[in-house]
C-alpha cells in the first residue's frame, strides 16, 4: 500500500515538478544569454562593453537568485499546502478513509515530498554549476575552467572540513546530510499542519504561525548546543576551522534526525488521536 | 445473528461540547438504517467515529467484531457529506485509485455506473456539475461490495431528479447481505427504503426501532413522527 500511496503522490506532483524544471530551464538560458553572453561577444576590452557586460550580468544574478529562491521555498510552501489539501481538508477524507496504516499515510507523503524537493534542489545546483562554467569560460576562457572548478571546490571543501573526509566520504556525507535536513523541514511542515488544523478556524494562519514558532525553538536549541560544544571542545579543535566546521555539521545531522523524530511522533499521534476534518 | 455494528456507551466531546453523550447501537448485516436527525443533532460525529476518521472520547465501537481502523476501513465504504475527490484528477484516473486501494471495488460496476451520467471518462473531475460530482461520488462508493455502506447526508443539497437517481444507486447496488447506515434529516425522501430507523437529537439515541413497527405503533409514517418528535 505504501508503493501505491507513494505512486499517486509522484502522479499528483509531477506537473509542479515539470513547471518547475522548464521555469530553471528558461531563467538559466535567459542569465546565459542576458548575463554571460555579452560578455563572451563584447569581451572586457573597453569600457563601454565591459561595463554593460558587468550591468547586464548583475542584473540577470539578481533575477537568478530571486528565481532560485522562489523555486526553493516555493516547493516547500507547495508541499505544506498539498499536505494540508489532501489530509486535512476536503479530499482528506478520501486519504483518512483508505484501509492503510497511519505510519504509511505518513511515509506515503514525506517520502515524495523528500524526493522532489531533491530532485529541485539538485536541478538549483545543476543550474548554477552551468551558469559557474558559462561565466568563467566567458572571463578567463577554457584554460582555466578546471582550475577555477579546482579552486572553488577547494574553498568549499575546506572550509567545512570535509576535505578531511576524502572528497568522495565528504560529498556522500554532504548529500546525506542535506536530505535529512529537508526531510526535517518538511516534517517540521507537516507537524505545522497537523497543529493548525486542531483549531475549528483559521487553520493556515494557526499553521504558519506554528511553523514560525516551531523554527524559533528549534533555532534556540541549536544555538544552545553550538554554545555548550564551543565551551566544552578542546582548544586544539577550537583554532582547526575545519575541523570545527565539521563536528558542527554532525551536530546539525544529528538535531536534525531529532527534529525529524519528534515531528514524525507528533504528527503520529495528532492524525491518530486528534483528526479533525473540515 | 451477529451484529456487524456494535457502540457501547460512546461519547464524544469537542472541548466542552458533549457531542454524543452514551450512545448504545446494535445494527445487524443485511439492512437499511436510517440515522435521523436535526442538523447538529450528533449524526456526523458518530458517523465519522465508526468510520475510523474521529475518536469517541469514551465507550466501545466494533464494526464486526473489530475497532474502527486500517482493518475496518478495508470492508467499511463511506460516503462523507464533503466533496472528496481531487478535482485536478480525470474520473479514469479516480477509478483506477480505487481500484488499487480497495479489494472489493469493482472498476466494471463504477464504469457501467458512469454510463448513466454521460460524462467522458477522460475528463477532468473540475469539469463537472456539483451534481455530477455527487454521483461520481456516490457511484464510488456504491461499487465496493463492502459489508457497511456508511452514506453522510447523500441526498442533502441535491434536486429532486437527482436525490431519485441517488436512492435508486443504493438500493440497485448495495451487496445485499451488507448493511447500508444512511444519515438524513430529509426523512421523506428515504422512508420508503429504510428497514430500521434511529432517531438522534443532542448526540443521544431517542428512538431505534424497525420501520414498520414505529409506522405500525405511532399509527402514522416516519416523517410525520419525526416532525412530531423534533418540532420547534
Amino acid at each position: 500500500m505504501l508503493g501505491k500511496l507513494i505512486k499517486y503522490e509522484f502522479k499528483q506532483m509531477k506537473f509542479v515538478l515539470l513547471v518547475t524544471a522548464i521555469g530553471l530551464a528558461i531563467i538559466t538560458g535567459i542569465v546565459i544569454c542576458l548575463g554571460i553572453v555579452p560578455m563572451w561577444i563584447f569581451g572586457r576590452n573597453d569600457i563601454i562593453t565591459e561595463t554593460l557586460a558587468i550591468f547586464l550580468t548583475g542584473i540577470s544574478a539578481l533575477i537568478y537568485l530571486f528565481i532560485l529562491f522562489v523555486a526553493g521555498i516555493g516547493m516547500y510552501i507547495y508541499i505544506g499546502v498539498r499536505f494540508y489539501k489532501t489530509m486535512y481538508s476536503g479530499i482528506g477524507y478520501f486519504t483518512n478513509s483508505l484501509p492503510i496504516k497511519r505510519h504509511e499515510l505518513i511515509l506515503g507523503k514525506v517520502i515524495p515530498a523528500v524526493i522532489i524537493q531533491t530532485i529541485v534542489t539538485t536541478m538549483i545546483i545543476a543550474s548554477g554549476a552551468l551558469i559557474f562554467f558559462g561565466y568563467t569560460v566567458s572571463k578567463d576562457g577554457f584554460e582555466d575552467l578546471m582550475l577555477n572548478i579546482a579552486r572553488l571546490t577547494g574553498v568549499m571543501l575546506s572550509d567545512s572540513g570535509i576535505r578531511n573526509l576524502g572528497i568522495a566520504l565528504g560529498l556522500t556525507f554532504v548529500g546525506i546530510s542535506s536530505i535529512i535536513q529537508m526531510a526535517s523541514i518538511i516534517m517540521t511542515l507537516f507537524l505545522s499542519v497537523s497543529v493548525g488544523q486542531l483549531f475549528n478556524s483559521n487553520r493556515i494562519l494557526m499553521s504558519v504561525i506554528a511553523f514560525v514558532v516551531m523554527n524559533r525553538v528549534f533555532s534556540a536549541i541549536d544555538a544552545i548546543i553550538r554554545f555548550i560544544i564551543e565551551v566544552l571542545v578542546d582548544k586544539a579543535y577550537r583554532y582547526n576551522g575545519s575541523a570545527f566546521n565539521l563536528i558542527f555539521m554532525i551536530l546539525t545531522m544529528a538535531l536534525n534526525i531529532i527534529i525529524l523524530v519528534i515531528c514524525y511522533t507528533v504528527s503520529y499521534y495528532i492524525i491518530k488521536n486528534k483528526l479533525n476534518l473540515e | 445473528m451477529l451484529d456487524l455494528l456494535s457502540l457501547k456507551a460512546v461519547s464524544k466531546k469537542y472541548g466542552i461540547k458533549q457531542a454524543l453523550n452514551n450512545v448504545n447501537l446494535n445494527i445487524k448485516s443485511g439492512k437499511i438504517v436510517g440515522l435521523l436527525g436535526p442538523n447538529g443533532g450528533g449524526k456526523t460525529t458518530l458517523i465519522k467515529i465508526v468510520v475510523g476518521i474521529l475518536k469517541q472520547t469514551d465507550g466501545v465501537v466494533t464494526i464486526d467484531g473489530v475497532e474502527p481502523g486500517d482493518i475496518t476501513k478495508s470492508y467499511v465504504a463511506y460516503l462523507p457529506d464533503k466533496d472528496f475527490l481531487d478535482e485536478n484528477m480525470s474520473i479514469g484516473d479516480t477509478i483506477s485509485m480505487y481500484a488499487d486501494f480497495y479489494n472489493d471495488f469493482s472498476s466494471k460496476k463504477a464504469y457501467e455506473l458512469l454510463e448513466d451520467l454521460k460524462v467522458p471518462f477522460k475528463s477532468k473531475i473540475k469539469t463537472l456539475s456539483k451534481g455530477n460530482r455527487e454521483k461520481l461520488q456516490l457511484i464510488l462508493v456504491m461499487s465496493r461490495d463492502a459489508r457497511l455502506y456508511v452514506l453522510d447526508e447523500p441526498i442533502a443539497g441535491v434536486d429532486p431528479a437527482a436525490r431519485d437517481y441517488i436512492l435508486k444507486t443504493i438500493i440497485s447496488n448495495y451487496n445485499k447481505n451488507a448493511t447500508v447506515l444512511i444519515s438524513t434529516h430529509l426523512i421523506a425522501d428515504v422512508e420508503g427504503i429504510l428497514d430500521e430507523a434511529i432517531f438522534i437529537r443532542d448526540g443521544e439515541i431517542l428512538l431505534h426501532d424497525m420501520a414498520d413497527n414505529i409506522r405500525n405503533e405511532k399509527g402514522c409514517s416516519i416523517d410525520e413522527y419525526f416532525r412530531e418528535v423534533f418540532k420547534c
